[in-house]
């Protein structure tokens, strides 16, 4: 690599998205107008008191009317979400855990200042009223699904050194303490009310043994599927970087405790891009993806009902093509897409409920297919002061949940697929008859 | 210096996207990175009087970007792991993807001042001069930097450069 093409490969590496220096003038200039800020605030806090000592006084003798204030219909008003400070403990600001079919909704939280602690609320109610039905630490773990309710109750939480239990649908909760096998969990992905993936190490040094392992007993056992590379799982993304030589560039991605998708890094035996595991992360094979995929861009798995078919979708703007294979990963081809009319898809944002119903969350919006992603139709739309879907789910083919931004500004247009900088805010929306009405849900 | 907020604006729009260049390096993380420079746009604004003159803008504003990002970083106690981040596609096949996995993963090693210095040489074609006067190091202390990196980074890379 010469000059010119680190110059290329640094330009490429740090590319950024399109609009960025509409974003960074968004608040630009500060609402005091002027960079003697101080004075401008101080000036104008004098000024708001006065005119409300004004508009007080007007009020008792009739006769100040404040410009705009009682004349005319007011715009709805937008609905505040709670500031979002970043990810605290590897748990996003606020991740929609589940949404039961009886309705209860689950959202988890980082939310001690400082201190890597979530919290778990329960709403029954629509988010009317929450109740927090667990705490507990969160340190060094990577985003993962930490939790899962199952129908009949059982559920299962997976912490860096506990695991808790419930069997009465997360109303009590009992924390038993991780075997050594697995030691501190860094990564989890809980598949269900008993069955799990996680990666474990003693975290004492270095050279701590890190493993891939998995349970189907709700936590009591688990079974390790692989040893990773010590000197290489402790590097830039604190998860396992080798996986049977194959070096992971993000967090791997199961589909069902079988199948799973990881991103290597190039090693001296190995080629970068996808790997695939088709008997639960024992032995990983190279995924013989078309070149035009760029799997740096994010990535999904999901299964067939039959357990078969895999379908791994990525970035492929603007077509939002979907990559399947029938032959254990070994080959794929692009065998579905979301017609580009109905925006962005991000590759965390297809939950297949079954094979009648998929749903995909884009930037603008949330679309369904009743077909496996042959045909495309929009859900009911969302209120246009939202902007892109941030999350969704779907515990069964009526209840669903999505977390969606909300746009910067006042409802004055269509949804803006544009991002501002600075806290982020959000809204959650629950439907429990497909997509066809959305009710907001407030939350804690 | 004296200047009214479209004027400002004028001046400080090109540098938007050299400093979101320098935030990502040092970050890694491109939502970060756009918090800083949104945040870098304004501590601009109300500092403007410390500058002498428009020539000066990018190195001073780079330098508080710079700094920006050092207070990130400091603050940033936890680690966590972040899915691959939305990047414009680039066309350029599998070799490509290799490429572009090897080049993160290299500069991943590096410091955060060193990565820094290698973009702003490297990618913003700064002279050594404001290279160090973003970072605040000598001229000498940043050419040392921009080789250290290189000499790090050639282990992963085959990279064939000289300071």
């Amino acid at each position: 690599m010469n000059a010119d093409e680190l110059h290329q490969a640094l330009l490429a590496e740090t590319e950024p998205r399109p609009g960025l220096a509409d974003r960074a003038f968004t608040d630009f200039p500060p609402p005091d107008g002027s960079r003697r800020w101080v004075l401008g605030v101080a000036a104008a806090a004098l000024t708001v008191c006065m005119v409300a000592a004004l508009a007080a006084a007007g009020g008792r003798l009739g006769w100040l009317q404040l410009p705009g204030v009682s004349a005319g219909p007011q715009p709805a008003p937008v609905p505040t979400g709670p500031a979002l400070p970043g990810r605290l403990g590897g748990v996003a600001p606020t991740d929609v855990v589940a949404v039961t079919p009886s309705g209860a909704v689950w959202i988890q939280r980082a939310e001690v200042p400082g201190r890597p602690v979530v919290a778990l609320y329960e709403s029954v109610d629509g988010g009317a009223r929450w109740v927090k039905r667990l705490v507990y630490s969160a340190v060094d773990m990577a985003p993962g699904r930490r939790m899962w309710i199952d129908a009949d109750g059982r559920g299962l939480l997976v912490a860096p050194e506990s695991l808790y239990e419930t069997s009465d649908a997360g109303a009590h909760w009992v924390k038993e303490p991780l075997p050594a096998s697995i030691g501190k969990v860094t990564w989890v992905q809980v598949l269900n009310g008993h069955e799990a993936m996680a990666i474990g190490t003693d975290g004492t040094s270095p050279h701590s043994e890190v493993v891939l392992a998995r349970t189907d007993d709700g936590g009591r056992f688990w079974t390790v599927q692989a040893s990773i590379d010590p000197m290489q799982a402790f590097g830039q993304n604190m998860l396992c970087e080798a996986v049977k030589g194959c070096r992971s560039m993000s967090p791997m991605m199961f589909a069902d405790s079988r199948h799973g998708i990881v991103l290597g890094a190039p090693g001296p035996r190995s080629r970068s891009g996808v790997y695939v595991t088709l008997d639960g992360g024992v032995t990983w094979q190279p995924a013989a993806l078309p070149a035009s995929v760029d799997p740096t861009h994010g990535m999904n798995v999901v299964v067939g009902a039959d357990g078969d078919d895999i379908a791994f979708i990525t970035y492929d703007r603007p077509v939002n093509h979907l990559y399947a294979s029938t032959d254990g990963g070994r080959h794929w081809s692009p065998a579905r897409s979301i017609p580009a009319d109905f925006g962005f898809l991000g590759t965390d944002r297809l939950v297949v409920v079954d094979d009648s119903h998929w749903w995909a969350g884009t930037d603008r919006g949330v679309c369904s297919s009743p077909d496996q992603g042959l045909h495309w139709y929009p859900a009911a739309p969302l209120p246009r002061y939202t902007s892109q879907v941030d999350q969704i789910g779907f515990s069964d083919p009526q209840h669903g949940w999505v977390l969606v931004e909300l746009a910067a500004g006042p409802p004055t247009g269509p949804a803006s697929p544009a991002r501002s900088s600075g806290p982020l805010r959000v809204a959650m929306f629950t439907t429990a008859d497909g997509g066809h009405s959305w009710q907001q849900v407030p939350l804690p | 210096m004296e200047l009214a907020p479209d004027e400002f604006e004028r001046l400080a729009r090109p540098e938007v996207v050299p400093a979101y260049r320098l935030a990502v390096a040092m970050l890694r993380s491109r939502q970060d990175a756009e918090d800083v420079v949104q945040d870098a746009v304004l501590a601009a604004w109300r500092k403007i009087g410390q500058l002498r003159d428009r020539e000066g803008f990018r190195p001073w504003f780079l330098t508080i970007v710079a700094n920006r990002c050092r207070m990130a970083l400091r603050s940033r106690w936890w680690s966590v792991v972040r899915l691959a981040e939305v990047v414009r596609p680039h066309d350029d096949g599998d070799d490509g993807i290799a490429a572009r996995l090897d080049l993160r993963r290299a500069l991943a090693r590096l410091s955060a001042t060193d990565r820094a210095a290698l973009v702003l040489f490297y990618a913003l074609d700064l002279p050594l001069e404001e290279v160090a006067a973003t970072l605040r190091l000598t001229p000498s202390a940043a050419k040392s930097r921009i080789h250290r990196a290189l000499t790090r980074i050639r282990t992963t890379l085959a990279v064939e450069v000289t300071v």
